[in-house]
């Protein structure tokens, strides 16, 4: 799946700057270890189209990236990552509250 | 936007003379302190493990409720109602099997937008919920207050601020729980009548008239009293069922099967709910608490790695250290008052004094290897582990180790289990039980059967060094580290399936609360200890009875065409690593004291009758090969008997593929 030059992969987007999920490339994705559609997997843990992350850290040698959804902090494998779509989010000022809140 | 509680349900499936007591299914996410809730509600600490695959069923308690009996059951944590619990079975199967009238969703009080979708899901399926808001206390410390009262009407359910910790709120959330239950158990019996209310429509017109649609299909379903399928969906003949016995709404089955429809739209109403019930209060601090500042720094590789190291290695030498000093007291108490005790009554009860003798190998001998092996390094670790996990440092170290474990197909989660395994394979092999799929809890438990637990470090330094040296016994490690490895690579890509790749949420930093450890250590000691101790005594016993009969001896025609002729060791070697099978230190001793039977007193130094090649080639076998009983116990009881006999098989393979190998280089064999 092509990325437009103002969506990239979320493994690819710049550490501490909030960013949108705008789709998952691969969402059919059955799990090896359980049997759910990646989109499933990732909607347990809040991520859907719309939220806003913000990436935190990229752990060295192909390891996970870990993002912040809220007050959470969700690790995910590079794998993963490349399967997300993000651009950059709107101005704080028009996040949701519980969205600032974090 | 509002939604009102469920449809009103008909008379659940209840079993001919049923009793008239409410339950109340504890449901929420991992980490929301729902068994410390459970504790305190009832009690009694019960673990339902957040690890798909490892959690059979909830635990269930009966508690007295302002003079009302009531179940409690306790569910292990789920992200969505749909998630696998299991091997297939999805988390609304083991809830809906443990027969709710009222559902107690605990919520994170200071994280709402991610715990309504789940409450919602919770209402959805047409009975009656209550909200225990907690980590109340937490939130509160963070700036963060909730407007329960607003957040009780969006939701249509009762909302109380809960701290399982401290116990605030836990008693009035179940008060309000057990209320809804007992008047649902009344319309159940017939004493009362279903209150009708009409659904509020909370999602967008789309999903509703889909949901609408599935609804109506499988309410038909339900009138004709039959529980067939809409579609071609798996679970739809299930949730046919279920309405059909009216345990769920139509619309609440219809909400499980389009759940990949619904889910987004509840966490886009989780976000704008929680904005409304969600506030700072002003002037609170913005900046990062120390716990958030320790939850990032753990999982940086500075100064995250040397912390991991510091922490693994911490938990080995207290374990080993403590575990030593335990098992010396122990023992000396055990054979000071117990053993001479037991001796008398079986001499005084048991006239033949051949099975007299086999049944002090159990009684006496068996019991004190549980005791010396049991409480001081298992009940040790236990508290370790417990520690780790009440702290949510173990998902940090997940996280930091990933990539260098996926190369085995293991997920980080592995490293604590398998670095106790260097103490005892037993509690490290009940420690898999965090991991994510069976596959990674094979692939894991193979690994730890293979690495050397402190019993069989012993015999390594024992054989070895003070006959053949350090330089040697280092080089028999390091031959036991590469089988370990090797064996761990080729088990990656024998056992079908591909590794899942980790999306895991960190769990955040707290600290432990004492009591709360205490109860899950030994939570888990008492159940291994019924798990290994009849095993143990029984298997001591027939042991002791093949050796007081001397139908051991009998082996050495089975085992010497391996022993003597494969591996090049003296037939009575095989004898001792039979014997093994019940405590790995015995290989040594064993050896020693058999070698006296059949070759006199001269052979009391296994030095006397075995080179140093000899020696070595015996240490790697006897490290590497057959896991004692208690892990062969601890195997069966976790991966059942098929994969814990396969495992077993695998390690007296490649020891001997190994030993003899070793045998032809140095020339014994």
């Amino acid at each position: 799946m092509s990325v437009p030059a103002t969506e990239i992969q979320l493994d690819d987007a710049p550490i501490g700057r909030p960013v949108v999920l705008v789709a998952i490339a691969d969402e059919e994705r059955a799990n090896p270890g359980g049997g759910l559609r990646l989109a499933d997997q990732l909607a347990a843990e809040g991520l859907v189209v719309g939220v806003v992350l913000v990436p935190e850290r990229r752990l060295p040698l192909g390891g996970p990236v870990v993002v912040g959804v809220g007050r959470a902090r969700v690790a995910l494998a590079r794998d993963i990552a490349r399967q997300l779509v993000v651009r950059a989010a709107p101005d704080p000022a028009g996040l949701t509250p519980s969205e600032n809140a974090s | 936007m509002n939604c009102s509680p469920a449809d009103a349900i008909g008379p659940a499936d209840a079993a001919p003379g049923a009793d008239a007591v409410p339950t109340i299914a504890l449901v929420g996410r991992p980490n929301v302190g729902k068994s410390t809730l459970f504790a305190r509600a009832t009690g009694r600490y019960a673990e339902a493990s957040n690890a798909p695959g490892t959690t059979v069923g909830g635990a269930r308690r009966r508690v007295d409720v302002a003079g009302r009996a009531v179940d409690l059951v306790d569910l292990p944590g789920t992200l969505t109602l749909t998630a696998p619990v299991g091997e297939d079975t999805p988390f609304w199967s083991m809830l809906l099997d443990a027969r709710p009238d009222v559902i107690l969703v605990v919520a994170d009080a200071g994280d709402m937008a991610r715990h309504i979708p789940l409450a919602l899901a919770c209402r959805d399926l047409g009975l009656p919920i209550v909200i225990a808001a907690n980590l109340t206390d937490e939130a509160e410390a963070r700036g963060i207050t909730l407007d329960t009262g607003r957040l009780s009407q969006l939701l249509a359910a009762p909302v109380h601020r809960t701290s399982g910790r401290s116990g605030l709120g836990v008693a009035d959330a179940v008060r309000a729980a057990t209320r809804l239950g007992a008047r649902r158990v009344a319309v159940r019996s017939g004493t009362s009548s279903p209150r009708s209310t009409i659904p509020a429509r909370c999602y967008p017109g789309g999903v509703e008239g889909a949901v609408d649609r599935c609804a109506a299909e499988l309410g038909s379903l339900r009138s004709l009293g039959a529980a067939a399928a809409v579609d071609d969906t798996p679970d739809t003949d299930s949730l046919g069922g279920l309405v059909s016995a009216g345990a769920i709404s139509a619309r609440g089955a219809a909400t499980l099967h389009l759940a990949a429809m619904v889910d987004p739209e509840r966490w886009a109403i989780g976000r704008l709910w929680a904005g409304q019930v969600v506030a700072r209060t002003a002037g609170a601090a913005t900046s990062r608490s120390l716990a958030e500042r320790l939850g990032a720094w753990s999982i940086a590789p500075w100064p995250g790695i040397p912390l991991f190291v510091a922490i693994t290695l911490g938990v080995l030498l207290a374990m080993m250290a403590m575990g030593s000093v335990l098992s010396g007291l122990l023992t000396m108490a055990w054979q000071a008052t117990a053993s001479p005790a037991i001796k008398t009554v079986v001499a005084a009860a048991v006239p033949n004094a051949t099975v007299g003798h086999a049944l002090l190998w159990g009684l006496d001998d068996g019991v004190l290897s549980m005791l010396a092996v049991g409480i001081p390094y298992i009940l040790t670790f236990y508290v370790l582990l417990a520690l780790l996990e009440d702290s949510g440092y173990l998902t940090s170290i997940a996280v930091l180790t990933d990539r260098v474990l996926g190369t085995l197909g293991l997920s980080g989660r592995v490293s604590i289990p398998i670095l106790a395994a260097t103490g005892c394979n037993v509690p490290a092999i009940y420690g898999t039980r965090l991991l994510t799929s069976r596959r990674e809890r094979v692939l894991a438990s193979f690994l730890i059967t293979m690495t050397p637990c402190s019993a069989r470090i012993a015999v390594v330094c024992g054989a070895l060094v003070p006959f053949a040296g350090v330089g040697p016994a280092l080089a028999a490690f390091g031959v036991i580290a590469s089988l370990t490895l090797a064996g761990g690579l080729l088990a990656n890509k024998l056992v079908p399936g591909r590794q899942a790749p980790v999306i895991l949420e960190l769990a955040p930093i707290r600290r432990p609360v004492l009591g709360h450890v205490a109860r899950k250590a030994w939570w888990r000691f008492e159940s291994f200890i019924r798990t290994a101790m009849p095993i143990m005594v029984v298997g001591s016993i027939v042991l002791g009875l093949l050796y007081e009969t001397g139908a051991i001896w009998r082996l050495t025609v089975v085992l010497d065409p391996v022993m003597v002729g494969w591996l090049g060791l003296p037939s009575v070697a095989g004898i001792a690593l039979v014997f093994a099978f019940l405590r790995k230190e015995l290989a040594l001793q064993l050896l020693a004291t058999l070698a006296i039977v059949q070759l006199g007193q001269g052979a009391a130094s296994i030095g006397s009758f075995m080179s140093h090649g000899q020696l070595f080639v015996y240490a790697v076998v006897t490290a590497v090969s057959f896991p004692c009983i208690a892990t062969l116990s601890a195997l069966t009881s976790e991966l059942g008997r098929r994969t814990a006999l396969a495992m077993s098989g695998a390690t007296i393979a490649i020891a001997l593929l190994a030993g003899g190998l070793i045998a032809r280089v140095i020339g014994i064999a």
